[in-house]
């Protein structure tokens, strides 16, 4: 009999309401979820149509139609953010992906102590992002700082204004921040599915006499590919959603050189209070994403069967 | 061993060496901030050595208007997301890795991009919702909006645990007449228990670092 099948195929529903089990398992979840996100969604939509300033009164002000979502695509402020989110995030994942897939081909040699460095490269994905902000903060500071005082070292010239503080180097900054934290996270994961690779297989490739570089890329990656498809996905969202490493390192400054959409709507909801813009802001950005998962999914999992 | 794998190795060393000199090396550089002097701290270029200290430490905990009160309530929010979180997304993770039904695919995806909502813009609806329901201030307010977090990831998360376990056990409990229901709490749910550890581990941690809700 094969492994693949699942006892309900096997043994026969008895009772009537059988059918109806995995419903019941999964609905109070889904019932909490939808109710949490529900009525803010809503909440945003109604307002995105009206012109309300919480600083100017406690209810919405006016009906003016569309004209807060023409506002927002017309404003420089959103497309800068818009085109930074978009770098830091393709860029971010892929960076982190690759740099953490080639600590975990290093891990995977499985040499002595090797245990070592895979706990304590966990340790920068459980500090809070926030922190990680204070932390490179204090890193990137143009006197003090450990960063530039390295890179001088080294001989590459820093901005006399600092890392954060030149518009060509301070959304590299923050990504370089993100990839400081996320790149273990990467590298742990892509372990993992590693491990699951059956040793017969890359034994046998073995025999064959393929090169490291076809059995990476014929052989591993495939066999990891589930696993890899969805750490990018996630990771390249929560990139898309950047906002504490922004708000302590550079607040979207100088300019709007570091501004991200997750700050954006930060400063026009909760700065500015401006709640109409910001609620159209917040289901432009929900479209967007989505789109972007609709056609992520659509291509990465077409074939897959959970 | 052969010279050459040898040298392999130690090139695998070599690397592996740098990329935790990077990974490590910022956090070595907080603990020191946090144990030297504060008028050393801001010294151009670094100043690498110092007599360490403990006066932050005491400054945070123990002096006049100390953060250990916040301490608690990070403490008491995380852990009250992590015990809600369980009795909700246990029997969706059992359902989902043992059960096949349509429209799985989907539920799976949605719970996924339920984690990829962008936190910042629910802040005001969130913020006025709870007002409205007399539940600002509160503990229930943070965690019930933790668990838009929590929940998706213990789902996807626990059901790889329960993947994991050999279906074989099941059978023979339901072959011996117990319901689904006894054999998801009885069976599964105990075999899978250093997962739900692990599982709640990180919904901990997740909880505990999520400085948007903190605005609720």
């Amino acid at each position: 009999m094969s492994a693949s099948l699942r006892p309900f195929d096997r043994i026969a529903p008895r009772r009537q309401w059988l059918p109806y089990l995995p419903i019941l398992l999964i609905a109070p979840s889904v019932v909490l979820l939808l109710a949490l996100i529900a009525y803010p969604l809503a909440f945003a939509l109604r307002n995105s149509f009206y012109f309300w300033n919480l600083q100017a009164a406690a209810e919405p002000l006016g009906f003016i139609g569309l004209d807060n979502y023409r506002r927002v695509l017309t404003s420089v402020d959103f497309l800068a953010s818009l085109r930074n989110t978009v770098v830091l995030a393709t860029v971010g994942a892929a960076i982190e992906f690759c740099l953490g897939l080639s600590i975990a081909l290093l891990l995977n040699a499985a040499l002595p102590g090797m245990a070592i460095a895979r706990a304590l490269l966990i340790l920068p994905t459980t500090i809070a992002p926030i922190v990680v902000g204070f932390l490179f903060r204090y890193l990137y500071d143009p006197g003090a700082g450990l960063i530039p005082w390295f890179l001088r070292a080294i001989f590459v010239p820093v901005p006399s204004q600092g890392l954060l503080g030149s518009q060509w180097t301070a959304l590299a900054s923050v990504m370089a921040a993100d990839v400081w934290q996320w790149t273990p996270f990467f590298a742990i994961v892509l372990y993992a599915g590693l491990l699951s690779v059956p040793a017969e297989i890359i034994e046998a490739a073995r025999l064959d006499r393929a090169s490291a570089w076809t059995m990476l890329v014929r052989i591993r990656l495939p066999l990891i590919r589930r696993t890899a498809a969805i750490v990018l996905m996630l990771r390249f969202m929560q990139l898309f959603n950047t906002f504490d490493p922004v708000l302590v390192l550079t607040r979207g400054g100088p300019g709007t050189s570091s501004r991200t959409l997750g700050y954006s709507l930060y400063e026009l909801g909760l700065v500015q209070f401006n709640i109409g813009l910001a609620s159209a802001m917040t289901w432009i950005v929900v479209i967007i994403v989505n789109a972007f998962i609709a056609s992520y999914v659509f291509f990465a999992f077409r074939n897959e069967d959970w | 061993m052969t010279s050459r794998t040898v040298g392999r190795n130690v090139a695998i060393y070599a690397v592996l060496a740098i990329a935790m000199v990077f990974f490590i090396c910022p956090i070595g550089w907080f603990i020191a901030l946090a144990i030297r002097p504060p008028e050393t701290a801001f010294l151009s270029p670094p100043e690498f050595t110092f007599t360490p200290t403990l006066d932050a430490f005491r400054h945070i905990l123990v002096d006049p208007g100390a953060n250990a009160p916040q301490l608690a309530n990070s403490v008491i929010v995380a852990g009250c997301a992590v015990l809600l979180n369980l009795p909700f997304s246990a029997p969706a993770a059992f359902a989902l890795s043992r059960f096949k039904f349509r429209g799985k695919k989907n539920l799976m995806l949605w719970y996924l991009g339920l984690l990829m909502a962008p936190p910042v813009a629910f802040l005001i609806p969130y913020f006025i919702l709870v007002t409205r329901v007399g539940l600002s201030g509160t503990y229930l307010a943070m965690v019930l909006v933790m668990q838009t977090l929590t929940i998706p990831f213990s789902v996807w998360l626990l059901k790889s645990f329960i993947d994991e376990v050999p279906i074989e056990l099941e059978e023979a409990a339901r072959v011996d007449g117990a319901s689904w229901l006894t054999v998801m709490l009885r069976i599964t749910l105990p075999l899978v228990r250093p997962g739900i550890i692990v599982t709640s581990m990180f919904s901990f941690v997740f909880a505990w670092n999520n400085a948007p809700s903190r605005w609720c």
